[in-house]
């Protein structure tokens, strides 16, 4: 690594995965679509009062998961966690109750937790997608970027027009000192949202450890246009 | 009407064949548990709830009678009564989290804790155990918010800082958790986990040299630490003193650490 570079942090994005359940039954499904609409527009409090009274009538494992994802929106993750537990033992193969809880219980730092229920989620369907990138996170979070690397392969092979799956590889591939590999997955990620401000502003530092200083100075200003101040620092710093 | 007020006026006073109150029991009670006689207060206090169904304290001091006598059910059922007379008896909510906590029941003490904490906000105690709740769950970053409150009532109890020095092993976060089994040091220069922790936490930052002064000293505290030979042994290995380190393995073996086979049979033919 380069002189001065310990003082450039990789921005991570982290990623709250959040997949409602479809729905089955009709009574129940009006509840959901709108306990799930009410979540959508932001409406946490008035979703978990709406499945509150529909759980109260008839429990079901959707109703508990869906009111779970409303809690973990407003941060409860010890009330997620309980209703996600719930809906599981109703419906053990309630994939999208294990993703969700997954992503609680890696929000209260239980990671090991978190990748069994993503292990779990890729049983019930080896297909998902968001699955890999959440346990490619985590184990990245662990130390482990081989296995993370690995896991966003799986995870781009499924869908290659994720834009996050490719900025978590890019981040993944850099920690690994494969700065050109990096550069080309920011490279993807962005040509998929041209809106990942981080994703310029890591991208800049791929090119500043090849030495592309001109390049990094276009990506952190590109950076710092959208938002991200400590890339303002860099300039100030690399760029003149 | 005035009849009425006299009449719940001798309920309260209700008076035994002997001619003793529920108070008088419980007064007996609480004698016994100043001169250490636990069963004898037990029974006491047992006496007084009979004569008073509501009487609250002898039953919250029953239930902790009980619990110092490893009956956790019955202090259980004593703490659900204390709370079921008197909902606002805050200790009687912390005592029942404790002992959900023991029985392996975390999640159930946690709505518990949250009751006694909600009576009574500067309760250090319950953020403690509501520390711990969490950390058993594995719900790691919301225990560290009450190891910091607990910290504030009780900036000189060195299990909180080795407990939360815990939590930050599991989140990885190994400066922090180094720098909380040092001040556990500080205040108990016999904390010899605290040490051990300490050791694995330099080794996790690859400081294997930092590591084994705090194992030798965590051996030295406790001469059957298993798990400090286990480290010290590995820190030797990676510090290139194999045969050594091979040593502490072995002993560590034989002190019935898990990890030490699978290290031997890797490290040391």
């Amino acid at each position: 690594m380069k002189k001065g570079l310990n003082i450039m942090k990789i921005i991570h994005i982290t990623l709250v995965i959040i997949f409602v359940s479809s729905s089955c039954g009709s009574k129940t499904d009006t509840y959901l679509k709108t306990g799930n609409d009410k979540i959508d527009s932001g409406e946490f409090e008035a979703a978990i009062d709406l499945f509150t009274e529909a759980i109260q009538l008839s429990p079901n494992a959707e109703l508990f998961s869906s009111r779970g994802v409303a809690k973990l929106m407003k941060q409860d993750y010890l009330g997620a966690i309980d209703d996600f537990n719930k809906a599981i033992e109703l419906n053990p193969k309630l994939q999208s109750a294990y993703l969700n809880r997954g992503s609680a219980r890696s929000s209260v730092g239980d990671y090991h937790g978190a990748i069994e229920d993503y292990n779990t989620c890729l049983r019930l369907d080896p297909e998902h997608p968001g699955a890999y990138t959440s346990r490619g996170l985590i184990k990245s979070n662990l130390g482990d970027y081989m296995g993370a690397l690995n896991d966003y392969n799986l995870a781009i092979k499924i869908d290659p027009n994720d834009p996050l799956a490719f900025y978590n590889r890019g981040i993944a591939k850099y920690t690994l000192e494969d700065y050109r590999g990096s550069i080309s997955d920011y490279d993807r990620a962005i040509e998929l949202d041209n809106s990942l401000a981080s994703a310029f502003y890591n991208r800049g530092l791929a090119k500043y450890q090849l030495g592309d200083l001109n390049g990094a100075c276009m990506d952190w200003s590109k950076a710092g246009e959208q938002g991200i101040e400590q890339a303002y620092e860099l300039i100030k710093q690399y760029c003149n | 009407m005035k009849p009425l007020l006299v009449t719940s006026f001798f309920l309260y006073l209700i008076i035994n064949c002997n001619g003793q109150t529920s108070q008088e029991y419980y007064e007996r009670g609480v004698a016994k548990v100043k001169a250490n006689d636990i069963r004898g207060a037990i029974t006491e206090f047992s006496k007084s709830i009979e004569l008073n169904p509501k009487n609250y304290t002898a039953f919250l001091n029953r239930g902790k009678l009980k619990a110092q006598l490893s009956d956790y059910s019955g202090a259980y059922s004593d703490f659900t009564k204390t709370i079921e007379i008197n909902p606002s008896n805050y200790e009687a909510f912390y005592l029942r989290g404790v002992i959900k906590n023991r029985t392996d029941y975390p999640r159930e003490a946690i709505d518990d804790f949250n009751n006694a904490i909600k009576l009574k906000p500067n309760y250090g105690e319950a953020y403690f155990e509501r520390g711990n709740a969490y950390s058993d769950l594995k719900y790691y970053k919301l225990a560290l918010p009450d190891y910091a409150k607990a910290i504030e009532y009780f900036p000189n109890e060195a299990v909180i800082y080795f407990n939360r020095g815990l939590v930050k092993d599991a989140l990885l976060d190994y400066q922090g958790s180094i720098s909380d089994y040092t001040k556990a040091i500080e205040i108990n220069p016999k904390y010899g986990q605290a040490y051990s922790n300490r050791g694995g936490a330099k080794g996790y930052l690859e400081n294997y040299q930092g590591s084994i002064p705090d194992f030798n000293k965590a051996i030295e505290i406790n001469p059957n630490d298993g798990r400090s030979y286990y480290g010290r042994g590995l820190a030797k290995i990676f510090l290139n003193q194999k045969e050594n380190g091979c040593n502490d393995l072995r002993m560590a073996l034989r002190l019935g650490n898990p990890q030490a086979q699978e290290a031997i049979s890797k490290y040391c033919y």
